[in-house]
């Protein structure tokens, strides 16, 4: 089976391990635990009929993607970005960040999610993605699970696409 | 790369694995894990699974054989309950084939308290 090596990242407290727990383990707290070093555990996708073996890296959030250390990111196939919809200072340097992890992991297949929909009515979230730079992949919400699957599937698509 | 033998196993806070380019056990030293020789750890451990082909491939194309370092790991493995910060290093064992060593290290009561103390932090961050 092919595995592939998944990094969940972004600033403290845009719902990373909430991300990590509702894929891996269908769970959710509302309770914020800030993330200390990082923790890692796997589940087995299947993507058009095809087994993937998914080892995903929840890692501590950092205001700043080159603040995270650089070993996190040795042999990763796959970023998920994620900010929190409802705090633009967490999408505000998404650009920045977004090149700085490209040179650092070239060729990764890259998923910028907005996180944290559930709080937000339709059109305050419209008006929130007008002002988030570049295109967006994902708004999901690890609360309620919504478009949290579907993130996965579609790195799990795109990884066995380039393999 | 560290001397298994000669390190000090008096340490119960250390835990040193041997282990192939398969992610077969060669040997343990210490007492923060049980575990049987020669079994498969990669299936117990995502993140030596995550890192053993890295190793592999550095070994292969003959990069510099530098520990890799992660502080602060939670494992989901049942036997390791807190924080530990992990060193991964590869070598050529005596028969040329590549070993790695893997050093634990528990450091739980150290990031239990800076845990605490980044949580007050990051809620006064987030509140701003």
């Amino acid at each position: 089976m092919i595995s592939k090596k998944v990094i969940l990242t972004g600033s403290l407290g845009v719902g990373k391990t909430s991300l990590f727990n509702r894929f891996l383990y269908q769970r959710f707290d509302e309770k914020y635990l800030t993330t200390i070093g990082v923790k890692v555990d796997k589940k087995v996708i299947e993507v058009g009929g095809r087994a993937l073996n998914l080892l995903v890296w929840d890692i501590a959030g950092e205001m700043n993607q080159d603040k995270v250390p650089t070993t996190y990111f040795l042999g990763s196939s796959a970023l998920i970005y994620v900010f929190d919809l409802t705090r633009p200072t967490t999408y505000e340097n998404i650009q920045q960040d977004l090149e700085y992890l490209k040179v650092l992991c070239p060729g990764v297949v890259i998923r910028k999610i907005g996180n944290k929909k559930d709080l937000l009515e339709a059109d305050k979230l419209d008006e929130i993605l007008k002002n988030v730079p570049g295109a967006i992949d994902f708004t999901t919400s690890a609360k309620t699970g919504e478009n949290v699957e579907e993130v996965f599937i579609s790195i799990g698509e795109q990884l066995l696409k380039n393999a | 790369m560290h001397d298994i033998a000669t390190e000090d196993q008096g340490n119960s806070k250390l835990h040193y694995l041997k282990i192939d380019s398969k992610g077969k056990l060669l040997s343990s030293k210490g007492t923060l894990l049980t575990l049987a020789p020669g079994m498969l750890l990669l299936n117990d451990f995502p993140l030596l699974e995550s890192i053993l082909p890295v190793l592999i491939k550095q070994a292969k194309a003959n990069e510099p054989r530098l520990p890799v370092k992660f502080e602060g790991v939670s494992s989901t493995n049942p036997q390791l309950p807190g924080f530990y910060d992990y060193s991964f290093e590869s070598s050529l064992g005596e028969t040329g084939a590549l070993e790695v060593l893997w050093v634990i290290t528990d450091r739980t009561a150290f990031y239990e308290k800076m845990q605490a103390e980044q949580q007050k932090v990051n809620e006064r961050k987030l509140k701003d």
